[in-house]
């Protein structure tokens, strides 16, 4: 009985706070220094959807991106990335931070499309093991064909258009009763926005969940990060012999075969890419 | 006629191709009205009276556009349209023309419109699938089902990934029957029982931070169909020479209140099945890692080190394990949970070991044989008592360990034989208190950890050694060393975090207290029974320990920066206390003590990285390895403690410089490092002719030095997509030693160059290669004692002939001096898809080789060990479902 007493006294002269703080406070860190190239007008919000095992397309993977309008420039990018970034901005101090990283959601995609950024090009951010890549195409590279059918979305006229890009024939519907030239991933050059698009082989899907105009203060930004500069092919070369690499690597790990097999032919099969070639 | 038939066909040509030919081309400028051009305004042409778009043109920077169509049409209509303007539309024929918009400036009332719930501020988002309407014919369990749902995958393993995630719990119906360990349920509970599978989004599993602090973690929630779920799964395997038997059967009971999960495995043929308690998430893993106090190892018997290679070659086991979970939901939101584990382990290892001992003056040579019989029983518990509301978090986690471990060594030395008996029993128990309070605004969180341990260890050698020491040279019938340990520990901590501009500033303050007493006695048995001093061979050590610790860590952290930089100044208070009473003796240490670490990163261009750290420790000796009487540490060795608590200094400085080009897939590393170490002990061993020895701590100052250079590179060939890669390293290690009345410095240099190549010479054929080359160098005072160098080949196979099967050929050779080591295994595996039976066919060790060399390399001895293997096994293993 009196060891029992002498471990709660223990519990309570020992055992010291720590603190939780409700709300949120200013970010400890600062923001990514940054270039602000637009004013958001309009927050579109896409589900999208892919098949990453083109053998199989039965497995489907789903999720939500997010494009930002501006009068001008357009932002593109996974909303678990956007998310992820305000979570880490928000922290106050490096144990949040880590919390933070540890907690925030993680992106089935890490790329960002800047439209119209510089004037008359595309530029694409993304990240492979840690490294940042930067690299330019030029806006104007899709060549539609409108089509006469038509159809109606959420109350917006929609009309039928089709396209060719990396490989894959593409069917758009946009509306130009929202008269933004932007679409989902690089797409652009329409005279509306693309509400919905797919590709004919059924890959690929997007379809807009939601469109709201933005708070008044919420500006599109373009990071100044260590960007390594490539060109487009550059940068699926070294993409794929990443992968690659990273599928042998997985083997040198793995000691039983069945694992091995499962492992490596998951990532063999994670081989879908939206654009199948970069040109 | 000829002319008639042109004439006519120009004519056809001219009918038909007429829409053709109406190919009109619209120009334009669009103007603000003060004639100011305006660019990016959409100009849309619509056939008069319709809604088809038909052809679209964009203004340019000058305001004009230019757009070309083709079309029947006999007027048309334009349309300018911007968000910034009021549309304006003009009626045209449908020719060629110029035509110039004026807009008036208007901000659009864009309708908004949301198709489903808005994505961005969604938490505790529920999405819930039917199981039916995913389950095909020859799914059985649930983790077939969860395969097919979207977003969801389940890994060999069991471990369940939503979006590529780990999942955070496994709950059914709500409950957290496995904590970790779900893979039990998850690959044995059959659909059939499932009614919907609910994949909780942003889910905060602690409910009073879910307004808090915010979580983008997937947990997944069962719910049943029935009241009542009774189930399982079972394996079976069988193989040749001798009778060998794998099997493994796991029942289950699921209610809404009450729920229990049970498993029973055992195997002969090598398999540490004991490893499937593996947890599965990374919290679950976190928390048994911190502060258990680890199992006291005093004595010992001599352990045959196991060869690095796959198990199912070496492992003689016979192993039984026995697995129950229960949880009970009770009033006020209460829950109980009992997980029990109990494992029987029968392992045998046959060995012969050549050791050879350089002292001063001589190399002495000894030939052992070992046959250990390790019999392992282990029972373990925890009981976890939680509640989760929104304004009370609580978990309490008592956690008792029982292990009644026994070894038996038959033991011979130069034909000198030796049993060995060590009985190295552990009790102990423990509780972990987490909870978390709202006071006012603020949350308060308590944590605790308390710990009480006892080990009554005994080691028995027949014949009695030490004869010199003992029966004045004369040998003896036995000697037995017993020792009784008990242990409290507890730890306590907090921590709170702080910024300013780039800098993070995180102090933690903490303490320890451990608390323990050592007795120990050495027995010997004679038929003439032999008087021992009480003084000399029996301790009775109280000790205590007490660290106090305010660590402050700062960090120097800018987001997109090249340059990081961090520095951790803990400053420690560390009071120990020693006393043997019978003794009279007894010793203390005050000391408050600071030990910085500094670290820099700088990131170079775009590929090339370098850092380099500082750290400086003070470390301080166990109190268990202070005794002021004889101890009998094992066989081989005699110790006596007599000295100051063993104190010390160590600074440690590192340096590393990285390459790596993805563009390339090439990638590089440098890296080496350097410590000094010094200490106020040094322990001198006395040898003996029979290889036994007596060791005594001595204070004498003395520093030791460690470097360790290493490189690697790899390159991937995406033509002919294939890795090569090179590893190096070498090691030295310098210090002082004392060996029969003689000190000096003794080194030891370790070489390895390690190449090797990964090739796949098609989807379905997979290729690797190894090679490793090990040169171990000792020697005294400069002077070489020993030199030997090792190689290592080894060579894998894998082809997949279809999808459902595969065939796996492992090769592997060992080269020392003239010996040869060759092994081969083969296995098979065929997947009956339709009914999710896999059959496995596993031929281990083809050649039947019985032992297996390998080499030791210490200061001043050398051995050579020979490894008894399995004997060649076929192994037929069946996995079902019932």
């Amino acid at each position: 009985m009196k060891i029992i007493f002498i471990t709660i006294g223990f519990f309570m002269i020992l055992s010291t706070p720590s603190l939780y703080v409700k709300g949120q406070g200013i970010g400890f860190f600062d923001p990514i220094p940054s270039v602000t190239l637009d004013t958001t007008e309009l927050v579109v919000i896409y589900r999208q959807r892919f098949s990453p095992d083109s053998t199989n397309i039965q497995n489907i993977v789903e999720f939500n991106s997010i494009l930002f309008l501006g009068s001008n420039i357009s932002l593109y990018q996974c909303l678990n990335s956007y998310n992820r970034e305000k979570i880490l901005q928000g922290s106050r101090n490096l144990e949040e931070l880590r919390q933070g990283a540890m907690h925030a959601p993680t992106s089935p995609f890490t790329a960002r499309f800047y439209k119209n950024y510089p004037e008359g090009r595309i530029t694409t951010t993304d990240r492979i093991m840690g490294d940042l890549f930067k690299y330019q195409e030029n806006l104007n590279m899709f060549s539609w064909t409108i089509h006469n059918e038509k159809s109606v979305f959420n109350g917006f006229r929609i009309q039928k258009a089709s396209c060719s890009f990396g490989g894959r024939d593409w069917i758009a519907w946009f509306s130009a009763e929202i008269p933004y030239r932007h679409g989902p991933h690089k797409f652009y050059g329409l005279p509306g926005l693309i509400l919905k698009l797919y590709d004919t082989r059924g890959h690929f899907h997007f379809e807009v969940v939601s469109v709201e105009k933005a708070n008044n203060s919420h500006t599109i930004e373009f990071p100044k990060r260590n960007f390594i500069e490539t060109t487009k092919r550059d940068f699926f070369r070294a993409r794929e012999s990443f992968r690659q690499s990273i599928i042998q690597g997985t083997n040198a790990l793995i000691l039983d075969p069945h694992t091995r097999q499962v492992a490596s032919e998951n990532l063999r099969r994670s081989n879908n890419r939206l654009e199948l070639k970069p040109d | 006629m000829i002319i008639k038939q042109v004439i006519f066909f120009l004519i056809a040509l001219w009918i038909f191709q007429s829409p053709l030919e109406a190919q009109t081309l619209l120009k334009g400028r669009v103007m603000d009205k003060n004639q100011n051009p305006l660019s990016n305004i959409n100009i849309l042409v619509y056939p008069h009276g319709e809604q088809n778009l038909i052809a679209f043109g964009f203004s340019r920077g000058d305001g004009t556009f230019q757009i070309n169509l083709h079309t029947t049409a006999d007027s048309l209509r334009l349309e300018a349209t911007s968000l910034h303007f009021r549309t304006d539309s003009l009626f045209v024929a449908n020719i060629s023309q110029e035509v110039v918009f004026n807009l008036v400036p208007e901000i659009k009332d864009l309708s908004e419109f949301v198709v489903r719930a808005k994505p961005i501020v969604q938490r505790g988002d529920t999405i819930s699938y039917l199981v039916s309407s995913f389950a095909r014919e020859q799914d059985r369990v649930i983790a077939d089902v969860l395969q097919r749902m979207p977003g969801i995958e389940v890994e060999p393993s069991g471990r369940i990934l939503y979006q590529g995630e780990p999942i955070q719990h496994f709950y059914v119906e709500g409950l957290d029957l496995m904590g970790g360990r779900y893979g039990l349920v998850s690959n044995n509970l059959p659909h059939r029982s499932v009614a919907t599978v609910q994949i909780l989004e942003n889910h905060q599993p602690i409910r009073i931070l879910e307004d808090r602090i915010p979580s983008h973690r997937t947990s997944l929630n069962l719910t049943l169909r029935r009241e009542v779920t009774t189930t399982g799964t079972a394996r079976l395997g069988s193989g040749l020479t001798p009778l060998l038997w794998d099997a493994n059967t796991t029942p289950m009971m699921f209610t809404r209140n009450f729920q229990l999960a049970g498993s029973y495995q055992a195997n002969n043929t090598g398999h540490d099945a004991a490893k499937q308690l593996d947890v599965l998430t990374i919290e679950s893993l976190r928390s048994r890692m911190e502060g258990n106090l680890s199992r006291p190892s005093l004595l010992s018997t001599p352990l045959l080190s196991p060869p690095g290679f796959n198990e199912n070659r070496h492992l003689d086991n016979n192993l039984h394990m026995l697995n129950a979970n229960a949880l009970q939901r009770l009033s006020g939101d209460f829950q109980l949970r009992a997980n029990l584990y109990f494992i029987y382990d029968n392992q045998r290892q046959q060995g012969n070991t050549r050791r050879t001992i350089y002292t001063p003056t001589d190399t002495l040579a000894f030939d052992e044989t070992t046959r250990n019989n390790m019999n392992d029983r282990a029972l373990r518990g925890e009981i976890t008592l939680i509640r989760n509301t929104t304004n009370n978090f609580l978990n309490n986690k008592l956690e008792f360990q029982s292990h009644w471990d026994k070894r038996n060594v038959l033991f011979s030395s130069n034909a000198n034989p030796l049993a060995q008996e060590l009985r190295n029993p552990f009790q102990s128990l423990s509780n972990r208190l987490s909870t978390i309070l709202p006071v006012g605004e603020r949350l308060i969180q308590f944590n605790s950890q308390l710990q009480f341990d006892h080990s009554p260890h005994r080691l028995s050698l027949t014949p009695g050694s030490f004869e010199g020491v003992f029966n004045n040279g004369q040998p003896f019938d036995g000697i037995s060393q017993n020792i009784r340990l008990q242990r409290f520990a507890s730890h306590h901590s907090a921590s709170l975090s702080m910024g300013w501009r780039h800098w993070s500033i995180t102090p933690r303050v903490g303490i320890q207290y451990m608390l323990q007493n050592l007795q120990s006695q050495i027995e010997t048995q004679n038929t003439v029974p032999i008087e021992l001093l009480p003084g000399s061979f029996n301790n009775n050590l109280d000790g205590n320990q007490t660290r106090a610790y305010l660590q402050t860590e700062l960090v120097y952290y800018k987001r997109g920066s090249d340059f990081n930089f961090s520095v951790d100044i803990p400053i420690s208070y560390v009071s120990i206390n020693v006393n043997d009473d019978n003794l009279m003796r007894g010793q203390k240490i005050n000391r408050i003590v600071v030990e910085p670490r500094l670290s820099a990163g700088y990131r170079i261009g775009d590929f090339w990285r370098v850092r380099g750290s500082y750290g400086f420790r003070h470390h301080f000796g166990e109190m268990d390895n202070i005794h002021y009487a004889w101890m009998l540490a094992n066989h081989r060795t005699l110790q006596i403690n007599d000295a100051p608590l063993q104190q010390g200094t160590l600074h440690s400085f590192s340096a590393f410089i990285g390459h790596r080009n993805p563009f390339l897939s090439f990638f590089s590393s440098l890296g080496y490092s350097f410590s000094v170490r010094n200490s106020n002990l040094l322990f001198s061993n006395e040898i003996f002719d029979n290889g036994t020895s007596l060791v005594v701590a001595v204070e004498q100052p003395n520093t030791s030095y460690t470097h360790n250079f290493s490189g690697s590179s790899s390159k991937f060939f995406p033509g002919i997509s294939s890795t090569f890669s090179i590893q190096a390293n070498y090691s030295m290690q310098n210090q002082q030693l004392w060996v029969n009345d003689q000190t000096f410095r003794g080194q030891n240099h370790v070489y390895m160059i390690d190449p090797r190549a990964n090739i796949r010479f098609a989807e379905w054929l997979n290729v690797e290669l190894s090679t490793q080359w090990l040169h171990f160098r000792t020697t005294r005072d400069r002077q070489t004692l020993n030199s030997v160098s090792l190689f290592k080949h080894q060579g894998n196979l894998v082809i997949f002939p279809a999808r459902n099967q595969h065939i796996a050929i492992y090769g592997e050779y060992y080269q020392h001096a003239n010996r040869h080591n060759y092994f081969v295994d083969i296995s098979y595996r065929y997947t009956i898809t339709r009914h999710r039976i896999d059959i496995d066919v596993r031929w281990v060790n083809i050649f039947n080789h019985k032992t297996f060399r390998d080499y030791q390399v210490g200061m001043f001895s050398f051995m050579e060990n020979e490894y008894n293997l399995r004997p060649s096994q076929l192994v037929l293993l069946v996995r079902f479902s019932f």
